[in-house]
């Protein structure tokens, strides 16, 4: 059987003649019958052929009993197709171009949105890892709640935390480098189920010593040459010796991806309940279920909460791990697919349309060939069939673009983005764009076979005579495809409005510094200095030595630079204030950004002075401490006084520090944030193991880079120092989320209103060669040319306003989420929700002045004429 | 257009079966016999004849070959396979059991 169908397929000619030949076996065989009954040879012939009832349709039946028709005539459409398309290249490259410009977008979007909040994380089974955090402390928690969790749960397989430390320099072996690493509980990769690719990991036998390492793919391979000898051998961190135990594989990224090493923790169980340092991730036993472990951790924790009162606030919270990582961008990035998909859905419109408009130009021929008896079947199959080719080359150049688009979009995304790295285009996304492409193919080349399916065959024919009012369900259907799409571009436009007018608000939003001329080097010190004071000490020397070369105006350290993404924060007990007490005995004010500063630093910032004095070089390790407070927590701590000569301290146990000055308040955290008060102390009397080097300079801070880095140098040939940026680059960088939706969402919106504007011009431009006559007609009877001009004017401003009035609607609609993308404007704002609609409306008019002008040039003579 | 009465629908294929059954043979000739045999009450169009036969053979029930016919032209000759004899069988036991209950039907309805 399959033998006879690749015949008939492949031996199409022989199979035809074959059939052919067989008839007209019949056909003599009958008419040597006739004649043998006495007819003459003509009229013999001709009984023959009217005896044999329907023989080209018997033909035809018997070429579908071959069964392989569909393929047959799917080939012969594909042909026909591609001889059509040749032949008008303007439409085929609308259609491509189209196509490909919605599915590579819809797909870049994707494979991002994907990549980041979608992809199942690397790890065996990693449904059953999550996260343990609590309500507050930035999902960080405490060491002596995990080991009392440790202890008491029965619903994890093991618990792991891990402290981040930001500041790994290692030494000794090539140029000096800062790398961000972990200090893990050796649980950390029983939890993940991740062996080492070389070597082995620490376990609890080593003890909690540090003095062992493990490196990550990326650290072995870059800074080792990926040498396998390196197992066994010593390296130097901070100073350190640590024998390097093994290397992990490359989808290691525990805690994400820049972590370059882990260590050993050494836990302290006396570390204070109200330290909040670590990041605890567990596995669930098999069969257990989120809620269970809920249950169960909430019960341990109230039971900690009730012998620990300074912790009985604090709750639990078990989240699986994938959510606990990317929760925070999925809004966004779910908003962007959303915008996205609005922009795919303006560029399936346009492709119906342009669609419809052919189907319609070529209504004669598929009326009159359904008049033949054509199957309708045959005819959607022909519709089908012809704009396969399009399909499947726009496919292929939309994918193109998505990579095109990821090359250029990646490095836009934030770098604060977590799991950047699993953006690629794989099968997934492949089965998206392919889905996606279906969809769309389906859903635009439907309309024409739908038109075909709904003719009647005698209207039709009837009506084709005379081109007025032709095509009336058609048109409604155009006018229906570009109102919708209006209103999809009205959603963009004033989604996009409100967040450029946000992004502005953003930028103009003063941070309480000055960022401009300022050059930023980050560095991690070594143990060597980490006690005062050499601390100090050491500081003062690159101060000294920074501040001589050509160019500085001015430099400061502080601890954590502000908008750079880091952060240090706590609370302290104030003296002689009416705040409350928290249950922990410090004052309730909330979480502090904790500083450590140089004398220089808020001149450097240009960070104003208030009240009392700036640190001063006298404000040295054996002199009363000092500190600094932020206008905020002036106000906050001690209303209507003077704060300088007042006191606080960390706890009971610890020093008193007075305070010698009161400074402006900064945004340290985002431009749109302002979450703490600030307390500063002075770089002599609080070590920190990070600081971060600021310089004013009258030059472009760029210039000054090398020098910067080369007084470091001099002064301590192993200290690495990383992140030197300009003070406005790192400005902008706390805004690449923001101007990224910004952006994206600006360029979606143009892109719709090009394409709306295509689609105005095109239902226009048609209405009005359909109403020629008509338009004559009112000419000859006395319209002016101004009137008819109005007349298309008036229809192409309904549509718009039609379409519009829906998309107000749903922009309204929306409004709710988008108000926790929008910063000081309101997401009704009211400018927004105006200057979109206002902008499409007089673009669609510009669009419908074309058609109207040719409509007014009309000459009524001629159209009187040709009737 | 009105077509001649046609034999009931599916029972084309039984009938085209049967004359092969005896011997092979091309198209003209069965739609000969078939006027033939049935005395012209069963009024076989050669529009319907051609496609059954296509269609009986694709299912591999008939298969066909090109010899020289009666009149010395080349002409393409059907005959029954072994798979086609199996059908055959089955097709007539459902036509007899078929028959016989519309016979009983129609004579109830006579009493």
């Amino acid at each position: 059987m399959i033998r006879l169908r690749l015949r008939s397929l492949l031996l199409r000619r022989r199979v035809e003649q074959e059939l052919d030949d067989e008839f007209q076996f019949h056909l003599q065989r009958q008419t040597d019958e006739n004649i043998a009954k006495g007819m003459s040879r003509e009229d013999a012939r001709n009984a023959a052929v009217r005896a044999f009832v329907g023989l080209e349709q018997g033909k035809e039946e018997c070429r579908d009993a071959r069964r392989v028709s569909v393929i047959e005539h799917a080939i012969q459409d594909l042909r026909y197709g591609l001889r059509v398309l040749r032949k008008s290249p303007g439409f085929a490259l609308a259609v491509v171009a189209t196509l490909a410009l919605g599915i590579g977008a819809t797909t870049a979007v994707f494979s991002v949105v994907y990549g980041v909040a979608l992809r199942p994380l690397p790890y065996p089974q990693q449904d059953q890892l999550v996260t343990i955090s609590h309500n507050s402390y930035a999902s960080s928690v405490g060491i002596a709640n995990y080991i009392d969790w440790r202890a008491q749960n029965s619903v994890f397989e093991d618990v792991g935390i891990t402290k981040l430390v930001s500041n790994f320099n290692i030494t000794g072996d090539g140029a000096p480098e800062r790398v961000l690493g972990g200090r893990s509980t050796p649980s950390i990769f029983r939890v993940l189920r991740v062996s080492p690719i070389l070597g082995r990991v620490f376990t609890e036998e080593d003890g909690p010593v540090e003095d062992k390492v493990v490196l990550s793919y990326g650290l072995w391979k870059r800074r080792y040459a990926a040498d396998p000898g390196i197992l066994g051998k010593k390296i130097q961190l901070n100073g350190n010796p640590y024998t390097v135990l093994g290397v992990m594989p490359a989808e290691f990224q525990y805690r994400n991806r820049e972590f370059a090493l882990w260590t050993p923790l050494a836990i302290n169980p006396e570390e204070p309940r109200t330290t909040f340092d670590y990041g605890c991730i567990a596995r669930l036993k098999n069969g257990v279920t989120l809620p269970q472990a809920q249950a169960q951790m909430s019960e341990i924790q109230s039971r900690i909460g009730n012998a620990y009162p300074v912790v009985q606030d604090l709750k639990i919270q078990i989240s699986p791990m994938l959510d606990n990582l990317v929760g925070n961008v999925r809004t966004p990035l779910y908003f962007l697919m959303g915008a996205v998909l609005c922009l795919l859905l303006i560029v399936c419109t346009n492709l119906a349309n342009l669609l419809v408009a052919r189907s319609m130009t070529r209504r004669q021929e598929l009326v009159v060939r359904t008049a033949l008896g054509a199957h309708k079947r045959r005819l959607i199959l022909q519709s089908i069939m012809e704009i396969a080719p399009l399909v499947a080359l726009g496919g292929i150049c939309g994918l193109l673009l998505t990579r095109w688009m990821l090359s250029f979009l990646i490095p836009l995304l934030p770098s604060t983005m977590p799991r950047l790295e699993a953006i690629r285009i794989d099968w997934q996304v492949l089965a998206f764009a392919v889905a996606v492409l279906f969809a769309t193919a389906i859903g635009t080349g439907i309309w024409p076979a739908l038109q075909v399916m709904r003719w009647n065959i005698n209207q039709a024919l009837r009506e084709s005579g005379r081109a007025t009012s032709s095509g009336s369900s058609a048109s409604r259907l155009r006018t229906t495809l570009v109102v919708s799409q209006i209103a999809a571009v009205v959603v963009l436009m004033v989604v996009s409005a409100l967040l450029i007018r946000s992004f502005v608000a953003l930028r103009n939003v003063d941070p309480g510094f000055r960022s401009d001329n300022i050059l930023s080097v980050h560095f991690a010190l070594s143990e060597k200095y980490a006690t005062n004071p050499k601390f100090g000490q050491y500081l003062k020397r690159i101060l000294e030595r920074v501040s001589a070369l050509p160019g500085v105006i001015s430099v400061g350290m502080v601890n954590r630079l502000p908008l750079a993404g880091q952060n240090q924060t706590g609370m302290l007990e104030f003296e002689g204030t009416t705040l409350m007490r928290t249950p922990a005995g410090v004052s309730d004010t909330g979480s502090l950004d904790w500083r450590t500063a140089t004398p220089d630093y808020f001149r450097t910032l240009g960070i104003p002075l208030i009240e009392g004095r700036f640190f001063e070089d006298s404000d040295t390790a054996d002199r009363p401490r000092v500190g600094i407070i932020d206008e905020h927590l002036a106000r906050l701590v001690w209303p209507n006084q003077s704060a300088i000569g007042k006191r606080f301290r960390f706890n009971r146990g610890s020093a008193w520090t007075e305070v010698v000055g009161v400074v402006g308040h900064i945004r340290h955290d985002g431009l749109g944030i302002d979450q703490r008060p600030q307390v500063y102390w002075s770089y002599h009397q609080r070590v920190q193991p990070r600081m971060v080097l600021a310089v004013r300079t009258n030059q472009d801070p760029k210039q000054l880079a090398a020098g910067v880095i080369a007084a470091f140098q001099e002064i301590d040939p192993e200290q690495p120092v990383y992140d030197v940026l300009p003070m406005d680059e790192v400005v902008e960088r706390s805004l690449s989320p923001q101007w990224l939706n910004t952006a994206l969402l600006s360029l979606f919106a143009s892109v719709a209103l090009v394409l709306a504007t295509v689609g105005v011009y095109g239902v226009l431009s048609y209405s009005v060669g359909l109403r020629t006559r008509e338009i004559g007609i009112r000419m000859a009877l006395g319209s002016r040319r101004s009137e008819v001009i109005w007349m298309v004017l008036r229809h192409g401003g309904w549509l718009a306003g039609v379409g519009i009035v829906i998309g107000i609607t749903g922009a309204l609609l929306l409004s709710r989420i988008l108000a926790t993308l929008v910063y000081q404007v309101t997401p009704r704002d009211v400018l927004s929700f105006i200057s979109g609609p206002l902008v499409l409306l007089i673009v669609a008019l510009a669009a419908s002045y074309i058609p109207a002008r040719r409509a007014a040039a009309v000459d009524p003579m001629s159209i009187l004429r040709m009737e | 257009m009105s077509k001649p009465k046609d034999v009931v629908q599916g029972t084309l294929d039984l009938l085209i079966m049967k004359i092969l059954a005896l011997e092979p043979m091309h198209g003209w000739a069965i739609s000969q016999r078939l006027k033939q045999v049935s005395g012209d009450v069963l009024q076989v169009s050669d529009g319907s004849l051609y496609p059954a036969l296509h269609k009986l053979e694709q299912e591999g029930w008939i298969k066909a070959e090109w010899a020289p016919s009666e009149n010395n032209r080349r002409a393409k000759y059907y005959s029954l396979t072994r798979l086609g004899r199996r059908e055959l069988e089955k097709e007539t036991a459902n036509w007899s059991r078929l028959s016989a209950a519309i016979t009983q039907v129609v004579k109830l309805r006579e009493a």
